[in-house]
């Protein structure tokens, strides 16, 4: 399996045909009519039972959403339990066994990406993982979904290589795309990739308007760093109060009782 | 009417048997721990069970009480019981409710018999009924539970015969079979609060009537002091 | 004669705790999609805003009278101290018990201990959680203890006292203000007047002061309900400790947004600019100015009055924080489901009814117990009562208490099941009428087929040939979802027509035919299954729609696919009709055709299917 996979997707080309959504329901034994959508289902498509989906935009513009596979993912640093990893190859995926449902990883994520079997008892987060058992036994050299793209509007190969396909293609008709590779620095780099003729910002909640090139992870982490001190610090501060207070007690009772003594053979 | 039917068929009847079941749980546990609390308090803790259990199951057939005054009484219910016992649980209708239901079955009582069983339990119904109107000491005794109870058994029995002939029903078929419905689940919801829970207690009636003559000698002298009523005959 | 206003409050309790209790069955049976209204987009609701965010923040008053009377040596709280800490170890206990509900997977809840990630706050609130309670439990041990025979044990704890409650306060620090840290990962969700980077401190100081608050609320509830006089001198002495507490945070707060450069947002006159001024008026303006007046907390009203309302307010702010504002971003209105409420309230009301019980039984507030102990004395020679209807003797003491108290359970617990929903909510799309029957909408987007009904009528034969795609539709009916005639098939009235069928098969003398000679009650769900009789015509005509076993209806898509696609993949190989590609997906979804370009000019108007671009 090649290192840091990437899926560079080319938002001109897709004609919408979801035989990428087909392939991906067939290789990972999703059921072809998932459960109807509940209220509150994510508007974009996705669902436990789709993990990948073409959205239709104004003007025939297909753009297909798919887990982003963050290099520093947010909802790989909010899990509790690290039942979400990041493999050493690069996608994100997902172990049941350790997972205990808390959902975090579904509000950590920027794009929305993890969703839940909410008609499950014994439910799972789900969402795409890139292939990864077919991919690193060898069995598929590519993911399910590029394989089935018939116009090649999704294609795949290591991050890099994407990139620089991407921008070759940027610079080749540059009155045909906006200027900007999606995914290429946004919290802190993708390995799903996007150009497009159309803005995608839409992809990322509230339009990725609070999102920075900086990985979200570090947000928490400047705050979990310190833990520790503070822990070690309240206690200290509290301890030390409490030895000054009770010190000061002390000493004002001995004063009492010396002054009582003193006086005590005088009133006599 | 199809509203009250659809909550007569629906939420009712799952109503009336959640209530059942926990109810019975419930009956079960206080009756439990009131037995438990009662022998620990008991001044002669020997307690022959298995006498006791023999009897138990001798007055399920209460031969013995032919022999009393009140023979037509314990005859007429003893009927009613069988007749409440088989039908409702025996009956083909009901089984094949059940087995759309919950795909649960058993074999069914003949439609003849059922019907034969119906009528002899409403028969035993008018019995009780007059026996508690004419006889004085049972007038006395009864309460609006004990008449309202009964009125409830004979819409049942009554309902349910009528919804089982269409032909001699003198009323519309689905207005019959509301009252069918809502009378049977009526029965099953007072069942664990009333005095019907003798459906529910029967096996530890004889327990608790046995552990009140184990209670401390004396007993009676000081419920008579607590009362303030000491020296006075009972 | 016993306290009858007690006694209402805790039957009240109790059927919260007999509905709870329904809608857990459900809960652990079906799963949280059918007990919840949580939804992909909305993955924490009310159980994680209000049960945990806003318990552990109500058990704050544990750790701040811990500090305050047993650090500070504030001694004249001391009567407040031991409730608090009850409170607070009761609080974590339902924090757990809420999770229990919240999680997924609710039996792997001990999985933080041993599979580690350091780098999610979770995680450590989780530890913190773990470890705090076990504090709390020997924080109280020794008031329950003191009533068994394990004295040695009792005295160990009670010389142990300190060190564990600096270890209690250490550890609240910690988890109080990782509770905000949860947070921090989502600028994207967290509206900006509550997202900060000091959301970890800010979650803190807002804990101190709730904490305080809760203290107050709870001393007075507990002296309304045992009709004592409420303590007032402990208890104006915290409001001047709250009124200060309340008024840092407040100037905190606002410091925080003035530095973010947000001040703007609070008066930009949108609805969480509404919830925001609300909250921090309940939470801190209102009981931070009122606290500050000498005569207001010389008050017990005024006080019990300002304490729930600065409760409410704060307990809002974890709401808000963990799931309201984030409606900003997500577009999605969240409302708790009943059952939601039913789980929190239920929870609730078994912590007060164990407080409650420990507090009438164990040395939590001395007098409280002589005085619970003289009125059990008293009630011992009360006459004997009588159940109502049933006329059984209730017994006496905690005999009554059992039969009463259960009764109402069990009766609030079956009406729960009853009432609970046992499927899931599905979004009911409103069956849009597609204008001129040529376009065939797909959901609420603005995805659509172009779908010439004209030819598709005259290829299939014309006016006799309706029934081949429009299955049982009412006539002229064309996108109702199938769930509407299909989702009470008990009912007789909502699919099967009976007098029709009566007509048709020639009156009365048919009965037999469907509903059997034997069968004595002849009520619909005893008859005979339709398909037994129409498998065959429907498959005759329309090969693509099967009736079959699954757990759920087909949707309006699979309907509309398993009618189109067989025919048009048969179309495709006739060399009659010579359209190879008429099986292909783009032959209905690929938009741009020439005849649909023709058919949509027509509707230059937006709001007719034209607009659809």
């Amino acid at each position: 399996m090649i290192e840091n996979p990437c899926i560079l997707t080319d938002v001109t080309k897709c004609i919408g045909c979801e035989q990428c959504v087909a392939a991906c329901k067939k290789i990972n034994g999703l059921p072809e009519a998932g459960a109807p959508p509940r209220p509150g289902a994510t508007p974009d498509g996705l669902s436990a039972d789709r993990w990948t989906t073409v959205i239709r935009k104004p003007d025939n513009h297909f753009v297909r959403k798919q887990c982003r596979h963050c290099l520093q993912p947010a909802c790989v640093s909010v899990c509790p339990v690290g039942a979400l990893q990041k493999t050493p190859e690069g996608p994100v995926i997902y172990d049941k066994s350790i997972c205990m449902g808390c959902r975090y990883c579904m509000l950590g994520c920027p794009y929305g990406i993890p969703h839940y079997q909410w008609d499950s008892a014994n439910p799972s987060v789900r969402k795409c993982i890139l292939c990864y058992p077919s991919l690193k036994s060898g069995k598929i050299d590519k993911p399910a979904c590029v394989t089935a793209c018939p116009t090649q509007a999704t294609i795949f190969g290591a991050r890099e290589e994407m990139l620089q396909e991407a921008k070759r293609r940027l610079k080749a008709e540059p009155s045909k795309y906006i200027q900007k590779v999606w995914g290429e620095t946004e919290v802190g780099g993708t390995s799903v990739l996007y150009i497009a003729d159309i803005s995608l910002d839409f992809l990322a909640w509230n339009g990725g308007k609070q999102l920075t090139d900086e990985p979200l992870p570090t947000l928490t982490w400047a705050a979990l760093k310190p833990v520790p001190f503070e822990f070690i610090g309240m206690g200290a501060v509290m301890g030390s109060i409490y030895w000054i207070i009770e010190r000061r007690k002390k000493l004002m009772a001995e004063k009492a009782r010396e002054n009582a003594s003193e006086e005590g053979p005088n009133g006599k | 009417m199809n509203t009250a039917f659809y909550l007569a068929r629906g939420p009712f009847l799952y109503l009336a048997f959640a209530v059942l079941i926990l109810g019975a749980l419930r009956q079960w546990g206080l009756t439990i721990a009131e037995v438990i609390r009662a022998y620990r308090v008991a001044g002669d803790q020997k307690i022959p069970w298995q006498w006791m259990f023999k009897k138990s199951l001798g007055w399920i057939v209460p031969v013995n009480a032919l022999r009393g005054a009140r023979v037509l009484f314990t005859i007429a219910s003893a009927v009613f019981h069988v007749g409440m016992l088989l039908v409702p649980l025996f009956l083909a209708g009901h089984i094949a409710l059940v087995k759309k239901g919950i795909g649960l079955a058993w074999p069914a009582l003949p439609a003849a018999a059922a019907d034969g069983l119906t009528i002899a339990a409403l028969a035993g119904l008018g019995v009780i009924l007059l026996y508690r109107l004419l006889d004085k000491a049972a007038r006395f005794l009864s309460t609006a539970q004990d008449y309202a109870l009964l009125a409830l058994c004979i819409v049942a029995f009554v309902s349910g015969y009528f919804v089982a002939h269409p032909a001699q029903n003198p009323l519309p078929f689905n207005l019959m079979y509301l009252f069918h419905l809502l009378s049977a689940e009526l029965i099953l919801i007072v069942l664990p609060f009333s005095k019907l829970c003798h459906a529910l207690l029967f096996p530890s009636t004889r327990i608790v009537w046995e552990l009140g003559w184990h209670f401390v000698p004396g007993g009676g002298d000081k419920v008579r002091v607590a009362l303030g009523k000491a020296g006075e005959p009972v | 004669m016993e306290n009858r206003r007690l006694f209402l409050f805790k039957g009240f309790m109790w059927v919260l705790a007999g509905l709870a209790a329904a809608v857990a069955v459900l809960r652990f049976a079906l799963g949280l999609g059918v007990s919840t209204a949580l939804s992909d987009t909305t993955p924490w609701g009310l159980w994680i805003g209000f049960d945990v965010m806003g318990g552990v923040a109500l058990a704050a008053g544990g750790f701040v009278m811990a500090a305050v009377v047993h650090v500070f040596h504030q001694e004249r709280y001391h009567a407040a101290a031991r409730p608090a800490i009850l409170t607070a170890f009761l609080g974590y206990g339902a924090v757990a018990v809420g999770l229990l509900f919240d999680l997924g997977l609710p039996w792997n809840i001990w999985h933080p201990i041993i599979f580690w990630n350091p780098r999610s706050p979770l995680f450590e609130v989780a530890w913190c959680v773990m470890l705090y309670l076990t504090v709390l439990a020997l924080e109280i041990a020794p008031v329950i203890l003191v009533k068994t025979p394990f004295q040695k044990l009792h005295g160990l704890l009670s010389r142990l006292a300190l060190p564990i409650m600096i270890l209690g306060i250490m550890l609240s620090t910690l988890h109080q203000s990782s509770l905000g840290s949860l947070l921090l990962i989502m600028p994207f969700r967290v509206h900006p007047l509550w997202y900060s980077h000091l959301l970890p401190e800010l979650f803190f100081v807002s804990a101190i002061c709730l904490g305080l608050s809760m203290v107050m609320l709870e001393s007075s509830v507990t002296s309304w309900l045992y009709k004592r006089e409420p303590e007032m001198e402990m208890l104006s002495g915290l409001a001047r400790l709250a009124s200060f507490a309340l008024a840092f945070y407040f100037l905190f707060k606002m410091v925080d947004l003035a530095i973010q450069h947000k001040l703007g947002l609070i008066f930009d006159g949108s609805w969480p600019s509404s919830l925001f001024i609300i909250e921090m008026l309940l939470s801190a303006v209102i009981p931070a100015v009122l606290f500050a007046i000498p005569a207001v907390r010389r008050s017990s009203k005024a006080l019990w009055f300002l304490a729930a309302c600065s409760v409410g307010g704060f307990v809002l702010d974890r709401i808000n924080a963990s799931g309201l504002s984030q409606v900003w971003a997500t577009r999605n209105f969240y409302f708790p489901a009943w059952t939601e409420f039913a789980i929190s309230l239920g929870i609730v009301s078994a912590c007060v009814l164990v407080f409650l019980f420990i507090e009438e039984h164990f040395p939590v507030d001395p007098h409280a117990l002589e005085q619970t102990e003289a009125e059990r004395k008293k009630q011992e020679s009360a006459l004997p009562a009588f159940a109502p209807f049933a006329q059984v003797w209730l017994g006496e003491g905690w005999r009554k208490s059992a039969r009463v108290y259960s009764f109402l359970f069990v009766l609030a617990m079956a009406f729960g099941l009853t009432v609970a929903p046992k499927t899931e909510p599905v979004l009911q799309m409103p069956a849009k009428r597609a204008v001129g029957a040529d376009i065939l909408r797909m959901g609420p987007g603005p995805r659509y087929v172009y779908f010439d009904h004209k030819k598709h009528q005259d290829e299939a034969g014309g006016d006799k040939s309706c029934c081949i795609c429009h299955h049982l539709h009412q006539k002229g009916d064309v996108g109702t979802p199938c769930v509407v005639c299909h989702q009470k098939m008990f009912l007789p009235t909502n699919i099967f027509n009976h007098e029709a069928h009566v007509a048709a098969l020639n009156g009365k003398a048919s009965c037999a035919l469907c509903h059997g000679e034997a069968e004595p009650v002849k009520v619909a769900p005893l008859a005979k299954k339709c398909s037994e009789c129409h498998e065959k015509d429907f498959m005759a005509q329309n090969p693509a729609v099967k009736v079959f076993d699954s757990k759920w209806a087909p949707s309006y898509k699979d309907a509309m696919h398993k009618m189109c696609i067989p025919c048009h993949e048969e179309k495709a190989k006739d060399p009659k009709v010579n359209q190879p590609n008429l099986g292909r997906c783009g032959a209905c979804h690929d938009s741009g055709t020439a005849t649909e370009k023709a058919y949509l000019a027509k509707f230059p108007d937006s709001s007719k299917p034209g607009g659809v671009k």
